[in-house]
C-alpha cells in the first residue's frame, strides 16, 4: 500500500470502439491508481490502449465500462459544464502532434485558456509570461507557431497546458514529432515540472523519455501487464534506469 | 465516364448535406429567375400579338364635336405612304351616370357601332356572344373588371329619351381599352343604334393603322397633319406608344428587377460554389492525389467535380422551374384576362428552357474555373502529406487583456479576420439579404406613397370629387349651394381642358390635358415638387414630364393654344403627375376667357374630424343620385390597387426566398468551416471551452458578419431602391419620385439578419457538441 495521494483511479475501465458493426476492445477492466506529484509514464506496443487510456482517465474520451475516479468523484459522471470546469482547472494536456491554434501567437496560445477561467486578465498575462520565461520562450511570444521549432512549439503546448496550474500533465507522446536534441528540451522541461511537484501522466514508447518517470506502467493488450517503480532521476542515473526500463521489458517478452 | 459518375456518386453520398443545400440555393435562384423571364416575355411578346391580331390601329383620333372636317382628315391618312390603313367610325360620347344591377356608377363611355363585316379594329369577345342586338352592349375588359360588370349584366342608360337597359352580351378585348386608366373607355353597340337611341348627330372616331411604327415616324407625321389642317389639332387622340408605355412599365420593371435580384444570387451561389469546391479540394487532397496515381487524368478529376454541380443543377433548375408555375400562371392568367391571350404555357416553357440553360453554363464555367488548381495537385505529394501546405498569416487582432472585450468575443474578432474568405462571404449573404429585404421595404412603400398620394396621381388631398358633369339634375348653383355646409373646410372648382394644345417644338404640337381651378390651389394641397401653384391669370404649373418635354423650368413661358386664342404663361411651379403620361398643366379658371368656364368637378376636403362615409351618406340620402360622387382615396386605390398587390406579392416572394437562401447558405458555410476547424475546436475542448461557448464564437462572428454585411446591404438597398424606382418612374412621368424610408423598419432588417446568423449558427454547429476532443483533433 503505498502513502502517496491517489489523484486518479481506474476500477474496471473499458473502452472500445465501434468498426463498422463491430466493437473493437481496447481497453479491458482496467485497474490502475495514479499518485499525486508522481511522472507516470504509459508503455506499451503499438495498439496496446496506451493513448486511448490517457484520453480516458484525462476525460477527453469517454469509457465504456467501470470508473475512472478523480478525486473521489466518477469523471465519466460529470454534467458538461463540470467537464468543462474539470478540464480547465484540474488537468492540463500535450498532445503528440502538438495541437497549438495556428493562428494564435506563442502568448495567445497559452495565455486563452487562462482567461476563461481567471477574470483577473492582468493574472494570466503574468503567469503566461513566467511560464514562457520558464520555457526560455520570451523572446517568441509574439510569434505564430509556424515561426518557431517544433521543440519550441511544444514547450508552449506545455506551458499551455499549465497556464491554469492543473493537479496533473497528461502528455501523449510529447516527445514523438520532435528530433533528438529538441525531444530531450521537452522531456528537461517535464522533469523539472515535476521536480517542483507537478503530476504528469505520459505516454510514450520511447525508453529514453520513460526513464525520467519515477512510476511506468506497461500496457498489453488493454490490460496493465507490470508496473516498474524507479527511484527520482537524475541526469547521471540515465543510463542504469535505461538498462532497468529495457530488462523489465525484456522479461515480459516485448 | 463510368468512373467518373462513380466519384461522383461517392462525392454525393460523402457530403450529402451541404449538396442538398446547395441544391435547395439552385432551386430557389431558378425559381426567380424563370419569374423574372417569364415577366419580361409578358411585358412584350402578348400585347403586340394581340395587336396584330386584332389589326389595331395605332392611333385613334376622337372627333367628337364634329369641329373638324372628318373627311379631310381622313383623305389626307389615306395620301400618306406610311399608312396601311384609315377607318372611320361613328360615336357617341356618353358621360355621367349608368345604373349596373341596381347602383349607379359614373362613367364615361365613348359608343361605337361595331362594324360587323370589317377586318380593321376587331376586338375579341372572351366572354359572351359574337352577335351584337338592339340594346345589347360589349364592353372591355378593363371597364368590366373595374366596374365588377358581369355578362347578362344590364347597362340602365340614358339616352335620347330616358333610360333604357342595355344588356351586356359580351366582354371583349379592346387593345386600346385593356391596359392603364381609360377616360373614356369605349364600348359597342349595333350598327344604328346610336342614331336610334343615343343621338342625331354622331361624332367620328378615326383609326390610323402604319405599316411601320416608330415614334420617330409618329411624330413626323403628326407634325405634317397639324400642317395640313393649318393649326394645332386639339382634340383627343389615343397612342399606341402611350399605352404599351403604361402596360410594359410595371411588368418589365418588375420583370427587369426580378432577373437582377436572380443575377445576384446566382453570383453568391458562384461564389458559394467556388469556396466549397476549394474546400473540397483540400479535403479530398488524398483522393485526387489516389485517383492520379491510378492513372485518371487532371480533366478526368475536374469533370467529376463539374459533373457533380452539373447534376445538381439539372435537377434543382426543373425543381424550382415547377414551384414557378403556380406564381407565373397567376402573372399570365392576369394577362389573359386583360390581354384575352390563351394562356397556352409557352411563356413558362421558354423561361424554363432559358433559366436551364443560363444555370448549366454558368455553374459549367464556375466548377472549371475554381477546379482547375486540381492540375497542379502531385500526387506523390497528396498521397504523403495529406493536405495542401497551409499558408497561416499572421492577426493584426491580438487576443489580450483587454478589459471590456470578452475573450469569447475577441475570438470571434480573431476568427473573422483570419478567414477572411468565409467572413468575407457570410458577410455577403447577408449583405445580399439586406440588399434584398431593404429593397423589398422601400420598393412597396415608395410605390405605396406614390400610388396612394392623390397629389402624385393628378390629385390633390381632397377628401371627395363632386361633379355634376351631366348635368341632368342640378345647377351648379344649386351645387354650390350643397357645398356651403359646416362639415365643409373648403372646396374648388376644377375645369377639364382638353383642348390646349402646346408648342413641343418648332414643327410639333401636342394636345395636353390641363386644369383650370376655380378657386385656390393651395387650399386643396395641390402640390408641385418644386416651385408654387399658379396664383395670377398668366401663371402656370406642368408636369414634369411636359417641362421635360419642351425644356422650360420655372420662371420660363409657355404658351397655350387653346383654339380661338392663345395665351402665355410664366411657369411658377413643375409638378408630379401620373395622369396623362406625365403631360398635365394646371393654371387659374380665371385665366380662361368667361365663355369657356365651365366648373366640371368640385374638389372637397372636409373639415378635421367629420367622418367621410356619413358625409357621403348624407349627401346621397339629401340630394339622391344628383351628383357624382368620387371618393379620391378608393378611386386612386382602385386603379393602382392591382399593381400594388402585384408589388407586394414579388416583394413577398422575393424576400421570403432571400431569406431561405441566406439561410441554407451561411448554415452550409458554417458547415464548411466546422469540418475545417474541427482540430482547432478540439483543441478548444482539451483546455476546457465548452461547447456553448465555441458555438458562440463562430455565432459572434456570424453575428458580426451578419450586421456589417447588412449595414451595407441596407446602404446599397436604399440608394440603389432609389435609383431603380426613380429609373421606372422617369419612365412614366415622374421625375422626381421621393424615396419612402424609415430608419426603424430597417434595422428591423439588420435585426432580421442578426436572427438568421444566430438560427443558421444554432442548425450548423449542433454536431460540435457531439463530438469528444480525441476525434475532432485526430479527425
Amino acid at each position: 500500500m503505498s502513502s502517496k495521494k491517489t489523484i486518479i483511479e481506474c476500477r474496471d475501465m473499458c473502452k472500445s470502439y465501434q468498426t463498422g458493426k463491430e466493437m473493437v476492445p481496447v481497453l479491458n477492466n482496467l485497474n490502475i491508481e495514479i499518485y499525486e506529484g508522481d511522472f507516470t509514464v504509459i508503455m506499451g506496443n503499438s495498439g496496446s490502449g496506451k493513448s486511448t487510456f490517457l484520453y480516458s482517465v484525462s476525460g477527453l474520451d469517454n469509457v465504456t465500462g467501470g470508473k475512472v475516479i478523480y478525486d473521489g468523484k466518477e469523471v465519466q459522471d460529470l454534467k458538461e459544464k463540470q467537464m468543462v470546469e474539470f478540464r480547465r482547472k484540474e488537468i492540463g494536456f500535450v498532445f503528440q502532434a502538438i495541437c497549438l491554434v495556428p493562428n494564435f501567437t506563442v502568448m495567445e496560445n497559452v495565455s486563452v485558456p487562462g482567461f476563461l477561467c481567471e477574470k483577473n486578465k492582468r493574472k494570466v498575462v503574468d503567469r503566461a509570461s513566467r511560464l514562457l520565461e520558464m520555457m526560455e520562450l520570451k523572446s517568441e511570444m509574439k510569434r505564430l507557431p509556424s515561426q518557431i521549432s517544433g521543440g519550441q512549439q511544444q514547450k508552449v503546448a506545455i506551458a499551455r497546458g499549465l497556464i491554469n496550474s492543473p493537479r496533473i500533465l497528461f502528455a501523449d507522446e510529447p516527445t514523438g514529432a520532435l528530433n533528438s536534441k529538441q525531444g530531450e528540451n521537452v522531456l528537461d522541461v517535464m522533469t523539472r515540472l515535476n521536480e517542483q511537484g507537478q503530476s504528469i501522466v505520459m505516454v510514450t514508447h520511447d525508453i529514453k523519455a520513460a526513464c525520467r518517470a519515477n512510476r511506468i506502467l506497461f500496457l498489453r493488450d488493454g490490460v496493465i501487464d507490470g508496473v516498474l517503480e524507479l527511484s527520482l532521476y537524475t541526469p547521471e542515473d540515465e543510463d542504469r534506469r535505461e538498462q532497468e526500463i529495457y530488462e523489465f521489458i525484456k522479461k515480459r517478452g516485448w | 465516364m463510368r468512373a467518373i459518375l462513380k466519384i461522383c456518386g461517392a462525392a454525393f453520398r460523402k457530403n450529402r448535406i451541404r449538396n442538398l443545400i446547395n441544391l435547395i440555393t439552385f432551386m430557389l435562384a431558378a425559381l426567380i429567375f424563370t419569374v423574372g423571364i417569364a415577366m419580361l416575355s409578358m411585358s412584350q411578346e402578348p400585347f403586340d400579338r394581340t395587336f396584330d391580331k386584332l389589326n389595331t390601329s395605332h392611333k385613334l383620333i376622337y372627333c367628337g364635336d364634329n369641329s373638324y372636317d372628318t373627311d379631310d382628315i381622313a383623305r389626307f391618312w389615306e395620301g400618306r405612304e406610311e399608312v396601311e390603313n384609315v377607318s372611320m367610325l361613328d360615336m357617341f360620347t356618353l358621360q355621367g351616370k349608368v345604373g349596373i344591377n341596381g347602383e349607379t356608377i359614373d362613367t364615361y363611355l365613348v359608343l361605337c357601332e361595331y362594324p360587323k363585316d370589317d377586318d380593321r379594329n376587331r376586338v375579341m369577345v372572351i366572354e359572351g356572344t359574337e352577335e351584337l342586338g338592339e340594346n345589347e352592349i360589349w364592353i372591355s375588359t378593363q371597364f368590366a373588371y373595374d366596374n365588377n360588370i358581369k355578362v347578362g349584366s344590364f347597362l340602365s342608360t340614358p339616352v335620347k329619351n330616358g333610360v333604357e337597359d342595355y344588356k351586356v352580351t359580351a366582354i371583349v378585348v379592346d387593345p386600346h381599352y385593356c391596359v392603364g386608366v381609360n377616360n373614356p373607355s369605349r364600348a359597342w353597340v349595333a350598327k344604328g343604334e346610336l342614331k336610334r337611341n343615343f343621338t342625331d348627330e354622331t361624332g367620328k372616331l378615326i383609326g390610323l393603322r402604319y405599316k411601320q411604327y416608330s415614334d420617330a415616324q409618329e411624330d413626323e407625321l403628326w407634325a405634317a397633319f397639324e400642317q395640313h389642317l393649318g393649326k394645332a389639332y386639339q382634340g383627343i387622340c389615343k397612342d399606341y406608344r402611350t399605352l404599351v408605355k403604361e402596360y410594359r412599365s410595371s411588368y418589365s420593371s418588375i420583370g427587369a428587377v426580378m432577373i437582377t435580384l436572380s443575377a445576384i444570387i446566382i453570383l453568391f451561389c458562384c461564389v458559394i460554389i467556388s469556396y466549397i469546391i476549394s474546400y473540397s479540394i483540400s479535403e479530398d487532397y488524398v483522393t485526387i492525389g489516389v485517383l492520379k496515381s491510378e492513372g485518371f487524368s487532371t480533366g478526368q478529376i475536374i469533370g467529376s467535380y463539374v459533373f457533380q454541380y452539373l447534376i445538381m443543377i439539372w435537377i434543382a433548375v426543373p425543381i424550382g422551374g415547377f414551384l414557378s408555375f403556380g406564381t407565373i400562371k397567376a402573372l399570365s392568367d392576369s394577362i389573359t384576362k386583360t390581354l384575352g391571350v390563351v394562356s397556352d404555357n409557352s411563356m413558362y416553357i421558354g423561361a424554363l428552357a432559358v433559366s436551364f440553360i443560363v444555370f448549366t453554363l454558368i455553374v459549367a464555367l464556375v466548377t472549371m474555373r475554381a477546379s482547375i488548381k486540381i492540375g497542379k495537385i502531385k500526387p506523390s505529394q497528396a498521397i504523403r502529406y495529406g493536405a495542401p501546405a497551409e499558408e497561416v498569416r499572421e492577426c493584426k487582432f491580438k487576443i489580450r487583456d483587454r478589459k471590456y472585450l470578452g475573450t469569447k468575443l475577441q475570438l470571434s474578432i480573431q476568427d473573422l479576420l483570419s478567414k477572411k474568405k468565409h467572413s468575407l462571404i457570410v458577410a455577403f449573404a447577408f449583405l445580399i439579404t439586406g440588399l434584398i429585404l431593404s429593397f423589398a421595404y422601400t420598393t412597396t412603400n415608395t410605390y405605396k406613397e406614390i400610388l396612394f398620394d392623390p397629389g402624385l396621381v393628378g390629385w390633390d388631398e381632397s377628401e371627395f370629387s363632386l361633379s355634376n358633369s351631366h348635368r341632368t339634375s342640378a345647377t351648379d348653383s344649386e351645387l354650390e349651394e350643397i357645398l356651403d355646409k359646416e362639415d365643409i373646410e373648403c372646396w374648388v372648382p376644377i375645369q377639364f381642358i382638353s383642348t390646349g394644345t402646346i408648342k413641343f417644338d418648332d414643327s410639333l404640337t401636342r394636345t395636353v390635358m390641363g386644369y383650370a381651378y376655380g378657386g385656390d390651389m393651395d387650399s386643396v394641397s395641390v402640390k408641385n415638387y418644386v416651385g408654387t401653384n399658379p396664383h395670377e391669370d398668366n401663371e402656370i404649373s406642368v408636369g414634369s414630364r411636359l417641362a421635360h418635354r419642351v425644356g422650360k423650368t420655372i420662371g420660363d413661358t409657355i404658351e397655350v393654344d387653346f383654339g380661338e386664342y392663345k395665351k402665355a404663361f410664366v411657369i411658377t411651379g413643375i409638378f408630379e403627375t401620373l395622369n396623362n403620361d406625365g403631360y398635365l398643366y394646371r393654371i387659374k379658371q380665371t385665366a380662361l376667357e368667361e365663355k369657356d368656364r365651365l366648373n366640371d368637378v368640385y374638389q372637397i376636403v372636409l373639415k378635421e374630424g367629420t367622418d367621410k362615409d356619413t358625409y357621403r351618406k348624407h349627401l346621397v340620402e339629401a340630394y339622391g343620385d344628383a351628383f357624382d360622387i368620387q371618393d379620391n382615396e378608393k378611386f386612386v386605390e382602385k386603379k393602382f390597387g392591382n399593381l400594388m398587390m402585384l408589388i407586394n406579392l414579388i416583394a413577398v416572394l422575393v424576400s421570403f426566398i432571400i431569406t431561405i437562401v441566406c439561410i441554407v447558405s451561411i448554415y452550409n458555410l458554417n458547415n464548411t468551416d466546422i469540418s475545417g476547424s474541427k482540430r482547432i475546436f478540439g483543441i478548444y475542448k482539451t483546455f476546457g471551452m465548452s461547447y456553448r461557448q465555441i458555438r458562440n464564437i463562430i455565432m459572434n462572428k456570424n453575428i458580426l458578419c451578419g450586421v456589417v454585411g447588412a449595414v451595407i446591404g441596407i446602404i446599397v438597398g436604399y440608394f440603389g431602391t432609389g435609383f431603380i424606382i426613380k429609373g421606372i418612374m422617369s419612365g412614366i412621368g415622374l421625375y422626381h419620385v421621393v424615396i419612402t424610408n424609415k430608419v426603424a423598419p430597417l434595422l428591423i432588417v439588420v435585426l432580421i439578419c442578426v436572427l438568421l446568423s444566430i438560427f443558421s449558427t444554432l442548425f450548423s454547429t449542433r454536431k460540435i457538441a457531439q463530438i469528444n476532443p480525441r476525434n475532432l483533433i485526430i479527425d
